[in-house]
């Protein structure tokens, strides 16, 4: 397997006035040239943080990088200088944040961001930029590209300013692109037409994605692969079709459950206990106190990741025990 | 037959463009352009329609938030818009809303104590122990542990806040909740308890909800009865059961197909709607709905359609219902 | 639950709230080091009349014996023409600078937050009233403004903090008004309104505590320019009074010796830089915690 992207024994805390805490505690995690990978978790789980992790970008203080390796084609990015991070973010591996107002700067046009960033990164002349402008304006499916070039980010919907953030992520040639909930508070119909982009764009320009959600619904719609964050750590990874048909973490679970099903199905009844910051303080699990299957081994020792079938890894002691292993006995009801 | 709490007739919001050296108004938004509903106690509607397509604006219409064009608005049989200070104090009490960002509707300089408490305290005497007691109770019955009282918003999750603005909107036994997309800056775990949440609620305390969201799949969920919105138009209305199962309007059935779900193999069985939706300002002649609509025709450029009855209080306005069901797949 | 054990609870929180603040506040170096000098200042002028080692010299008259001497170790800071001891009379200046500084922000910010708060929250004719006149009163340099003030009043300390209160209220209503209009349309404010609170409760009880972080980070800079305008109008002859010890007043009088008596000048003007520059830097750092984006941890 060409170990394109691989994340090692990566640890990362945060200095808070109550002292530190681990945020991201990932033991391996690697991505494949070419392909989508999700990563999945409810807010707080520390997807973000791997994103900025990865580009360097993550203000520190208060993070503190603990240990670990992230390799992207060989080299470790965490040992880089920044003077060479600097070269690789855009060209070589490059964001969508969540929020698309503040990536884009309200008093330049969205034509002049994208022809900034080209002359940034390459010498050529306004002209030349200003029509690479109008491809990537194109490459997104914006309609009447020219005339979406003048305009202003306020301008324009929240779907058209995600397509610009988009375009200005490829401009310059990046080959791995995090996409970090690219589609958070748009709408659903906005969503829809973002995501296949996204995909089409993958699938023509051979880029690797990094897949960011909170819903295992988007990631079953454009991933192949999946990992399952909580609270920093992956407990479930393995194809989507794996871990989709059979789902062996609680946590898995509960995710699957809580996605409410189209057309006169309802949703199924979830667990509701709330989230626990103290999980991250035990020694044991960091499901533990909301998990409906927990046992006393559970608070006591972290349960290492162990593979079902295929590439299909979970990591939760109860995962293992007899014959018919998690799943189901919580889909119902 | 239960009684109507709510019955919307005509209503009405434009808001001017002003423009010029007098500020004239030289244009008008029409965020809600006629718009006809009526509610009875104990159901859940769900209004559905992308952003911009004046549900929140009805909503603020609707709690006098903003003052309407025009229209008629009865609730618990006392006309909304004709209403003197004092009763309409007294109404608010039982009309409240939930807001759909939970970061920015609590009020970050606030303990929850005073954030929960504050419409006790507008519109009953009530304080310190008694105060306490009271927004304690409320915690808990939004399933947050009392001790949050004395803690500060930004000491909890997002869904945690929803469920204190939750607790702020129950805390005078209201008849009516809004619910304005209360879980669309959540995520997705954090919504289903919030649905399951608000409807336990509504079951023991026999309320009746207004759902607003963008995700008819939230909307299914809840929903007793569902109206579809485009534009500042109600464009499908009806029973859940019938909108979804026996869906009418080609908007409607847009919105269902852009919903991933984990059926969705690839993304090529997700459907989505070009172009985004048109300014209110100067908004499509004819169907509102025919610069996107896949089934457009001539007549769609120059005629409105008109509320067609499906029956069983189903109502649709498009020009092709029952007429052509070849194109309307 | 007692009654006591539930006004703890609802102090908890906020104890917590400081803790965390002075966390974030000592961070950085230069502000930790401002804070202190802040503190210390505080003290000393609290404690000025007790700590001064020439208490006599501080408002009676000549000690002509030991006029113009250079510091020594009787008189730290050497003394003036009057033989009185700089050194306390410069320690009690520290007293007289934060107070009528402290009362003429306070008077500023009394009338420049309510009316500002009630420009933004409310809009309209009130709105456009308010601001104008904010605007009359911007439209002069605020210190020609309280130097004419403080020249109609008559000269003394008191009219002084008058005349600066009077002329800088308008740069806090315009602040305040500005963050008033973008919290006017925060959901927590339609919140309000939604649940029947009355007008009033909603911008004292929720828009002014949200629009009064730039304020404190601009009231604590000001403090060091209030103290400088003070020591100016002092300086000209308009504010403190002799034998007040104020240090405008100090390098006022000092003019006349600077050429033979250094000391004399140096020393109030030094304690003039050292006050202005620790609020100027003890404001930079308040605004870095009172910044949302910066604040979180």
């Amino acid at each position: 397997m060409g170990e394109y992207f691989k994340i090692k024994e990566l640890r990362v805390g945060f200095k808070t006035f109550e002292g530190q805490k681990n945020v991201l505690d990932i033991d391996t995690m690697v991505l494949n040239k070419g392909e989508t990978f999700g990563i999945v978790g409810e807010s707080g789980a520390g997807k973000t943080v791997l994103a900025l992790t990865i580009l360097r970008l993550l203000s520190s203080p208060p993070s503190v990088i603990e240990s670990g390796s992230i390799l992207f084609n060989g080299e470790d990015l965490l040992q880089k200088p920044e003077s060479e991070m600097r070269k690789i973010r855009g060209r070589h591996i490059s964001m969508i944040f969540q929020d698309p107002m503040s990536t884009l700067n309200p008093v330049f046009t969205v034509g002049e961001q994208i022809i900034r960033v080209f002359r940034n990164n390459k010498r050529i002349s306004r002209k030349e930029a200003e029509k690479e402008a109008l491809g990537m304006i194109e490459m997104v499916k914006l309609p009447d590209a020219k005339n979406i070039m003048g305009k202003y980010p306020h301008e324009l919907s929240g779907g058209q300013r995600q397509r610009i953030v988009i375009a200005i992520a490829l401009s310059c040639g990046a080959e791995f692109l995090i996409a970090d909930e690219p589609t958070r508070n748009l709408d659903v119909t906005i969503q829809a037409g973002i995501l296949k982009l996204i995909a089409e764009l993958q699938r023509e320009l051979g880029v690797t994605v990094l897949f960011i959600a909170n819903n295992l619904g988007l990631v079953s719609a454009i991933c192949k692969r999946v990992a399952i964050l909580n609270a920093g750590r992956i407990v479930e990874t393995g194809s989507v079709r794996e871990v989709l048909k059979d789902p062996r973490h609680p946590y898995t679970l509960t995710l699957l459950n809580a996605i409410p099903r189209n057309k006169g199905e309802r949703v199924n009844r979830v667990n509701t206990i709330i989230k626990e910051e103290r999980d991250r303080d035990l020694r044991g699990c960091r499901y533990y106190s909301r998990c409906m299957e927990k046992q006393e081994i559970c608070r006591d020792s972290e349960p290492t990741s162990g593979l079902i079938l295929g590439t299909h890894w979970v990591a939760c002691h109860r995962a293992f025990e007899g014959g018919e292993p998690g799943g189901g006995q919580h889909t119902e009801g | 037959m239960a009684d109507s709490i709510l019955k919307v007739k005509d209503l009405k919001k434009y808001f001017p463009v002003r423009g010029g050296f007098f500020s004239k108004p030289v244009a008008w938004v029409k965020a809600v352009d006629g718009v006809t509903f009526e509610m009875e106690q104990g159901e859940v509607l769900g209004l559905v329609g992308e952003s911009g397509c004046g549900k929140t604006t009805l909503v603020n219409v609707l709690l006098k938030l903003e003052e309407p064009t025009s229209g008629e608005v009865h609730f618990d049989g006392l006309d909304l818009f004709n209403m003197d200070k004092k009763s309409l104090r007294k109404t608010r009490k039982n009309l409240q809303i939930v807001f759909q960002d939970p970061f920015w509707s609590l009020n970050p300089r606030l303990l929850v104590r005073d954030i929960v408490g504050e419409p006790i305290k507008v519109h009953a005497n009530c304080s310190g122990e008694q105060l306490v007691k009271k927004v304690g109770d409320l915690l808990e019955m939004v399933g947050l542990p009392r001790n949050g009282v004395f803690k500060y918003p930004h000491e909890f999750s997002g869904g945690e806040r929803q469920r204190i603005a939750i607790a702020r909107a129950l805390a005078l036994s209201p008849k009516l909740v809004v619910l304005d997309e209360p879980t669309s800056s959540i995520d997705v775990l954090s919504q289903a308890q919030i649905l399951e949440l608000l409807k336990d609620l509504k079951q023991s305390l026999g309320l009746t909800y207004i759902l607003i969201s963008h995700d008819l799949s939230v909307v299914n969920y809840m929903a007793d009865r569902i109206a579809v919105m485009y534009l500042g138009k109600m464009v499908e209305y009806g029973p859940a059961d019938d909108v979804f199962g026996r869906t009418a309007h080609p908007y409607t059935k847009a919105l269902f197909a852009a919903i991933p779900t984990l059926d969705t193999e690839g993304i090529d069985s997700i459907a989505t709607i070009e172009g985004s939706v048109p300014s209110a300002i100067n908004p499509p002649s004819g169907c509102r709905f025919h610069t996107r609509c896949p089934m457009a025709k001539e007549i769609c450029r120059q005629k409105e359609p008109v509320m067609v009855d499906l029956g069983g209080g189903h109502r649709a306005a498009c020009h092709f219902i029952g007429k052509d069901a070849k194109s309307a797949c | 639950m007692t009654k006591s054990s539930g006004i703890m609870n609802s102090i908890k929180p906020r104890i917590t709230e400081i803790k965390l603040s002075l966390y974030l506040l000592c961070r950085n170096r230069l502000t930790r080091l401002s804070l202190g000098v802040v503190i210390l200042l505080g003290l000393t002028a609290l404690a000025a009349p007790f700590i001064v080692p020439h208490p006599e010299h501080i408002e009676t008259e000549a000690n002509p014996v030991d006029k113009l001497l250079p510091p020594s170790g009787k008189y730290y800071f050497g003394t003036d023409e009057l033989g009185r001891d700089i050194f306390s009379r410069v320690i009690y200046g520290t007293r007289i600078s934060l107070q009528t500084a402290l009362i003429a922000v306070g008077l500023a910010l009394l009338i420049g937050i309510p009316l500002g708060a009630i420009a933004g929250a409310t809009g309209g004719m009130v709105d456009e009233v308010i601001m104008r006149i904010t605007d009359i009163f911007l439209s002069f340099p605020p210190l020609l403004l309280a130097i004419a003030i403080a020249a109609f009043l008559g000269p003394s300390l008191e009219n002084a903090m008058l005349a600066i209160g009077v002329s800088w209220w308008p740069w806090y209503t315009r602040l305040i008004r500005g963050q008033a209009v973008s919290i006017r349309e925060r959901q927590f404010v339609k919140a309000a309104r939604a649940i029947g609170t009355p007008p009033v409760r909603i911008i004292f009880g929720h828009i002014v505590p949200n629009c009064i972080a730039p304020v404190i980070v601009q009231a604590s800079m000001d403090i060091g320019g209030v103290i400088l305008t003070i020591a100016s109008l002092s300086f000209l002859g308009l504010g403190a009074q002799p034998p007040t010890p104020e240090w405008g007043l100090m390098v006022s009088t000092s003019r006349n010796y600077f050429l033979n008596a250094w000391w004399y000048s140096i020393f109030p003007g030094l304690a003039i830089f050292v006050t202005v520059l620790v609020f100027n830097l003890l404001g930079d750092g308040l605004r870095e915690i009172l910044d949302p984006k910066t604040r979180k941890i």
